[in-house]
Formats: structure tokens, sequence, C-alpha cells
């Protein structure tokens, strides 16, 4: 004999209708925060990649940086200049070419010819003198 | 007190990396030779009518590296040949007023 209690208690079971919407319910809003939970990942997993994009290029920078000035004039030539407002520049400027030289220290000594041509300057001897102020920088 | 500019390698030549020089108009090539440097620092007096004694620096960039001078920079150095003030690196630590104060702070005025 054909046991008639077992599409009962298959309809019982799957019928969404039978709390009369609860059960539905339910499974919406564990769909719905699985669904969050999984949007939430996917913006963090973005977040996370532009953050280490954001960081690779700022090291590339800053490795330019410590290159000679031809090098890094080069490398830079090539770089978009939107990257420079985005990356942090000047502070990895200041650090990357912040030099050995500090105050308190031996000044090194040098011998330039005038732009006239018309004699030789040697740093020790003006400094017997007076003090001097040295302005490094080019036209361009 | 004696000033002196140190004219060393191009920050933004030509056949490099293109800044507001372009906007300035101020468009010069890397020079090769001490007589190219001397000529395009010529220009660069004569045109910004700098009167500060202008120095060049060997195309070996010899000064410029001991002093980590480019792309621009200001030092003061006392008679003890010790730096005295050292700025941070330009364009955006080359400040004139910096080196005014350390004028200030170590020859005061009577």
């Amino acid at each position: 004999m054909r046991d008639v209690t077992k599409p009962e208690q298959s309809a019982y079971l799957h019928n969404s209708d039978y709390s009369g919407g609860r059960y539905t319910g339910i499974r919406e809003v564990i769909s719905f925060m699985l669904g969050k939970s999984m949007r939430l990942k996917t913006v963090g997993k973005v977040l996370a990649g532009v953050a280490v994009a954001y960081a690779i290029a700022a090291a590339c920078l800053y490795a330019a940086m410590l290159q000679p000035p031809e090098r890094f004039g080069a490398i830079m030539s090539h770089v978009p200049m939107p990257a420079m407002i985005i990356l942090p520049f000047p502070p990895l400027w200041m650090h990357a070419r912040a030099g050995t030289l500090r105050a308190g220290d031996q000044a090194p000594d040098f011998s330039l010819p005038a732009l006239d041509r018309s004699r030789s300057v040697r740093l020790s001897d003006e400094l017997r003198e007076r003090p001097v102020a040295l302005i490094f920088g080019s036209y361009t | 007190m004696t000033f002196y500019v140190v004219y060393i390698q191009e920050a933004h030549p030509t056949d490099l990396w293109q800044a507001s020089n372009v906007r300035d108009g101020v468009l010069f090539a890397s020079p090769r030779t001490d007589g190219e440097r001397n000529e395009t620092a010529s220009a660069c007096v004569r045109k910004l009518g700098i009167r500060i004694p202008a120095l060049l620096d060997g195309i070996e960039n010899q000064t410029e590296r001991s002093y980590t001078g480019w792309p621009d920079r200001l030092y003061l150095i006392g008679r003890d040949s010790r730096v005295i003030y050292k700025s941070a690196p330009g364009p955006f630590g080359f400040s004139a007023e910096g080196l005014a104060q350390a004028l200030r702070s170590t020859f005061p005025p009577p």
C-alpha cells in the first residue's frame, strides 16, 4: 500500500508557503547576507589591490629618485604627469635627495672656473676671507 | 659674506624629463661638454639678469655630487669650512627664507 504521507511530508519540508512566508523570508535574508558578505569581500580585495599597486608604484618612484640625475630624468620622461599628482612625490624626493652632508660637517673643497672664465675660485681660499653661500641650480 | 651660484647639470633638459620649463619656453638640451654647459649657463645668467658671480661645475658633475646639489639647493658655509646651513633639495626644499634665517641667526645684525 502506498504511503500517502510522504508527498505531504515533502510538501511540509519544501513548500515555501507553509509558514506563511516566513520560511521564504529567512532564506532571502540569508541569501542577502551572503551576497552582502561577498560584495564586501570583493570591495576589500579591490581596495587591497589598489593599496598594493600604489605601494609598488611609490617604491618604483623612490628607486628612480635614487638614480643619478640623468638616469632619473630618463625614467621620468616616460612617467605620465598624473602619476606625479597621485603619488607622494615631495616626501619621497626629500628623502631620496637628502644627501650625506649635514650641518656641522666639513664642506668639501672645490675649485671651479668663473662663468666668465676670468678666474678660478677655490672654496677654501674664499673661506679664509668670509663665509660663503652657495646656490646650486640650472636654467631648466 | 660671499655668494656664488654654482651652475650644475640641467634639471629638465629637452632630451630628458620636461616640466614647467616647456611652459616657460626654457628649452635646452643636456650640455655634453664644458663649453656647451658654459653656453647654457651664460644664457641663463644673461636672460635672468643674475648678478651673483657664477661658477661652472665640470661636465663630470663632481661638485654637484659632493654637495647633492641637483636640481637646486642652498648652502651656507662658515669660515671654519663647516656647513652652517643646508636646504632641503629643490624645488620643494629650495627656500631663500631658510637661508635668510640661517644668515640672521649666524650673523645677527649689530
